[in-house]
């Protein structure tokens, strides 16, 4: 295969990858570093950083769009990256001491039951919740967003569960280096009521801060080589674009879906990898 | 209704964007033109230079421009929360950054 074929595979690759992230607040490593190294023969190092690539491309671009128009609440997004960053950090420190093949088994396990949940949860309004939580009200976070039918008012429950949720992702993204955007929008649509596309939108938001902080130590390590980031980052900015575009008009409950199909094969992943002890 | 925050923040991502993906076009063109029929083998792993004065030096500058952008996103919030005297989400804020700083610089 010559370089131009790669770049051309894996750019349209990204684009696919990009355009779900758009619509479910995922950042795509779950697909990117599969297909790099059981595609293409990639040295999983180069994987893992080109993965960092996706996820900070597919937050950028979507963050672009979706805080001009109001679906990522920005607030509710920078309270909760104080629980994620220290958690990712928390990760990093404990991963030697802790067995990678039992985490990845174990959280497979969530998120096919995550899976589950979501699809059993088909409503957007939160009626079922109860009425007020403190917290939400001294830190604002509430917010309205454009629906077709109209301006729809939200905002946020069980902040504090929805907290602590948030730094047990950055921990799992410092352990796996893998899953943070999977957990950030079942906390934020679970456990915080918000809207299905809200908290799509404000994960997106949030996962690129994540992975920049990643990325640092990667550049460090030379895992992330321009010739296999940069196709992957071209195909995931033009994917991206066009999803951003499509997710104001989609029903939440295709979204909600389309998110339990994701989380029920990321969950049967990473079961296997944990049981075979490798990908593939 | 969004706040100018947040029109000011959507815009430094977009111009974050925008730049990284141009310096990364013209450097996928200056090096496909180079290498573009050169077979492709990344199965062993030699630790990639960040810095090269070529075609893949261009993508990789264009790429670090791509990793900073979320991070300055985090320090403009900063700075604009406590412009607007918002004193919660100032500190909020400045503990992400410091954490952010942490793992890039110190962490490792």
């Amino acid at each position: 295969m010559t370089n131009w074929q790669f770049t051309a595979a894996v750019a349209a690759a990204g684009a696919g990858t990009g355009f779900l992230g758009a619509l479910t607040g995922l950042g795509g490593g779950f697909i990117v570093v599969p297909l790099l190294t059981l595609g293409f023969g990639v040295d999983l190092r180069y994987a893992i950083g080109a993965s960092l690539i996706c996820i900070i491309a597919t937050s950028t671009c979507s963050a672009a769009r979706f805080v001009r128009d109001g679906l990522s609440n920005i607030r509710i997004g920078m309270f909760l990256e104080v629980a994620t960053s220290i958690g990712a950090v928390l990760g990093a420190w404990i991963s030697p001491a802790l067995p990678a093949s039992a985490i990845s088994g174990l959280f497979g396990a969530v998120l096919l039951y995550a899976a589950y949940r979501t699809t059993r949860r088909t409503r957007d309004a939160a009626a079922v919740l109860d009425g007020s939580d403190r917290l939400a009200g001294i830190l604002h976070l509430q917010g309205e967003y454009p629906a077709p039918e109209g301006t729809v008012e939200y905002r946020a429950y069980r902040v504090a569960t929805g907290f602590a949720v948030m730094g047990i992702a950055g921990i799992l993204t410092g352990l796996l280096g893998a899953g943070s955007g999977l957990v950030k929008v079942i906390a934020l649509d679970q456990v915080m009521g918000l809207p299905f596309k809200v908290a799509a939108a404000t994960s997106s938001f949030m996962i690129g801060v994540t992975a920049a902080a990643a990325a640092g130590v990667h550049f460090g390590r030379g895992n992330i080589d321009p010739a296999i980031a940069m196709p992957v980052a071209l195909g995931v900015l033009g994917g991206t674009f066009l999803g951003t575009r499509v997710l104001p008009g989609t029903r939440p409950h295709c979204l909600r879906m389309l998110f339990a199909a994701i989380l029920a094969m990321v969950g049967a992943q990473m079961i296997y990898t944990s049981a075979v002890g490798h990908l593939g | 209704m969004i706040g100018l925050i947040e029109q000011r923040m959507a815009a430094l991502l977009r111009g974050g964007m925008l730049a990284a993906l141009a310096i990364m076009c013209s450097g996928a063109i200056w090096y496909l033109a180079a290498h573009g029929a050169d077979s492709f083998n990344y199965r062993a792993f030699h630790s990639a230079p960040i810095f090269s004065a070529d075609g893949r030096g261009v993508m990789q500058l264009g790429i670090i421009i791509l990793v900073a952008t979320p991070i300055a996103r985090v320090a403009f919030s900063v700075t604009a929360f406590a412009r607007a005297r918002d004193r919660p989400y100032a500190t909020i804020t400045a503990i992400v950054l410091c954490t952010l700083l942490y793992s890039l610089l110190g962490g490792h």
